[in-house]
């Protein structure tokens, strides 16, 4: 059991290009145990593919990850550690909610068990879906699709959660209200969150810190400790200057 | 609803005029009218050995249809994880089963295997085993990478991602080569039979024939309408309705 501030995450020195187009550049930077970390950066600078390689599902040509102290070079090293959540909620239109958010037992072999369900249950419970687990994804809205796709990351117990811009494309009553979920989730589980965006108001309300990333090829600009008490209010004046610095920094 | 079967019972009665004003028109007995075919037709219906036939050519094609899909459907999915088998598969095996006319395999199969079930069943396996090919590679082509992708973040194991992710998703295009191959499949069972069997319905057709008995291949012909009308109309619209749709993507 980890304790609150210890490494959770390493990432060392990442280089990686697609032929010669560099894209990203010696980025290095840890998350500790408990702490929200963005990643903010430009359209098109790399963050998905930086948050790829973190998760394993692509090898870098330079550095290594090391999550929990186990070198996930190899992709899929730390599978257990980590769950994710992508831009769209990837779910498989012929399952329920449930059996979505199950599929993560029956990828790793695992028969249905009790206990599964239990905590197929829970993952529904925690993101305010209980009563929709036995609804198809066509029947859900896209923020429904985006709870389920999120307590399937939540169902294996991850120590850190890493999202890839995963309120892109939801409108901002939803968007705002799963910013709030996820914070009291966080906060639930205890766990970490690796959160790429590009919107500056999102990384100010989500993170503790916010690692800004410069243009191709991308390279870290600077990083940002956001030293705000939650629950955080967008409407205060220190959240509009902390936004305000986040954009000047982004420009 | 009774619109559409109004107008269906119009076009199968008009079909009927037409054929009974050409028989009679010939008059010849070579053409036999609408109430002789029926009549042949009953006496295949109620004889138990056309039954018999009926049967054989049926095992036929199901096991015919066993044997191609299974190919067809392996060699479409290797073409996925081996770059050798996508060349070999897309350069040689497809062009190859996809242009040699289904009666040349029947009469290579007659010289090999003689008059037996071996002769049709293999017939039909090398007719539909493209019909799996080119669906299974479709669905490939149009495999959601996303989704695989999501996949490998909880298993690497290849055999997993297959059984629950991607075969979910080829299931649709793998019901639609079952049903056209079946339909292709009893075309050429019946063409196998004639060529290399002593029984199924194909063989009935070809002893009516040789016997002149014209209004007898006419029943036989109907007979085999009839059948294909219920396999496709029958058993594959409805498991299509029940159990394929829900396979298909929906806008998610």
């Amino acid at each position: 059991m980890e304790t609150a501030g210890s490494i959770v995450l390493e990432v060392n020195g990442i280089s990686h290009s697609f032929e010669d187009l560099r894209v990203l550049q010696d980025i290095s930077f840890t998350v500790n145990s408990e702490e929200v970390v963005c990643i903010l950066g430009p359209s098109g600078c790399g963050k998905t593919t930086l948050l790829r390689i973190v998760a394993g599902l692509m090898p870098s040509h330079q550095g290594n990850i090391l999550i929990h102290g186990k070198d996930n070079g190899r992709p899929g090293t730390a599978r257990q550690e980590i769950g994710v959540v992508f831009q769209e909620p990837r779910l498989l239109p012929w399952r329920t909610a449930a059996a979505n958010v199950a599929l993560p037992f029956e990828l790793v072999g695992k028969k249905a068990s009790e206990t599964d369900l239990n905590l197929v249950n829970l993952a529904l419970g925690m993101v305010n879906l209980i009563d929709f687990g036995g609804s198809y994804p066509h029947q859900l809205s896209g923020g429904m699709r985006q709870r389920v796709s999120l307590a399937r990351a939540l169902v294996t117990n991850p120590r850190i959660l890493l999202m890839d811009e995963p309120l892109t494309g939801l409108d901002v009553v939803t968007r705002e209200e799963l910013q709030d979920e996820i914070i009291r989730i966080w906060r639930e589980k205890q766990m970490s969150l690796l959160w790429v965006t590009h919107d500056p108001e999102e990384a100010v309300f989500m993170a503790d810190r916010v690692i800004v990333l410069s243009n191709r090829p991308t390279t870290i600009k600077t990083v940002l400790d956001i030293n705000m008490t939650r629950p955080r209010l967008r409407t205060t004046r220190e959240f509009a200057a902390v936004e305000q610095e986040l954009r000047q920094l982004l420009a | 609803m009774v619109k559409k079967l109004g107008m269906a019972a119009l076009a199968v009665l008009l079909f009927w005029l037409v054929w009974w004003a050409i028989a009679a028109f010939s008059n010849s007995a070579l053409f036999p009218t609408p109430w002789q075919t029926v009549r042949a037709l009953w006496v295949i219906i109620t004889s138990s050995s056309s039954w018999e036939h009926i049967g054989i050519s049926t095992y036929r094609v199901v096991a015919g249809t066993a044997i191609g899909s299974a190919v067809g459907a392996v060699l479409g999915l290797s073409t996925r994880y081996w770059h050798f088998m996508e060349i070999t598969v897309k350069a040689v095996i497809y062009p190859l089963l996809q242009s040699v006319p289904t009666i040349c395999w029947a009469l290579i199969f007659v010289l090999w295997f003689g008059l037996s079930d071996t002769t049709p069943i293999l017939a039909v396996a090398s007719a539909v085993a493209p019909f799996f090919i080119i669906n299974i590679w479709e669905g490939l082509k149009e495999l959601d990478s996303n989704l695989t992708e999501m996949a490998s973040v909880y298993t690497s194991s290849r055999w997993r991602i297959l059984n629950k992710v991607i075969m979910p998703m080829l299931y649709p295009y793998i019901f639609a080569a079952t049903r056209s191959s079946m339909m292709v499949a009893w075309k050429v069972v019946i063409l196998g039979e004639i060529f290399g069997a002593a029984s199924g319905m194909g063989y009935m057709l070809s002893i009516a024939f040789g016997s002149y008995r014209i209004e007898q291949v006419f029943g036989w012909t109907l007979a085999f309408a009839a059948i294909l009308i219920m396999f496709d109309y029958g058993i594959f619209k409805y498991i299509d309705k029940k159990f394929i749709r829900k396979w298909k993507p929906q806008e998610v």
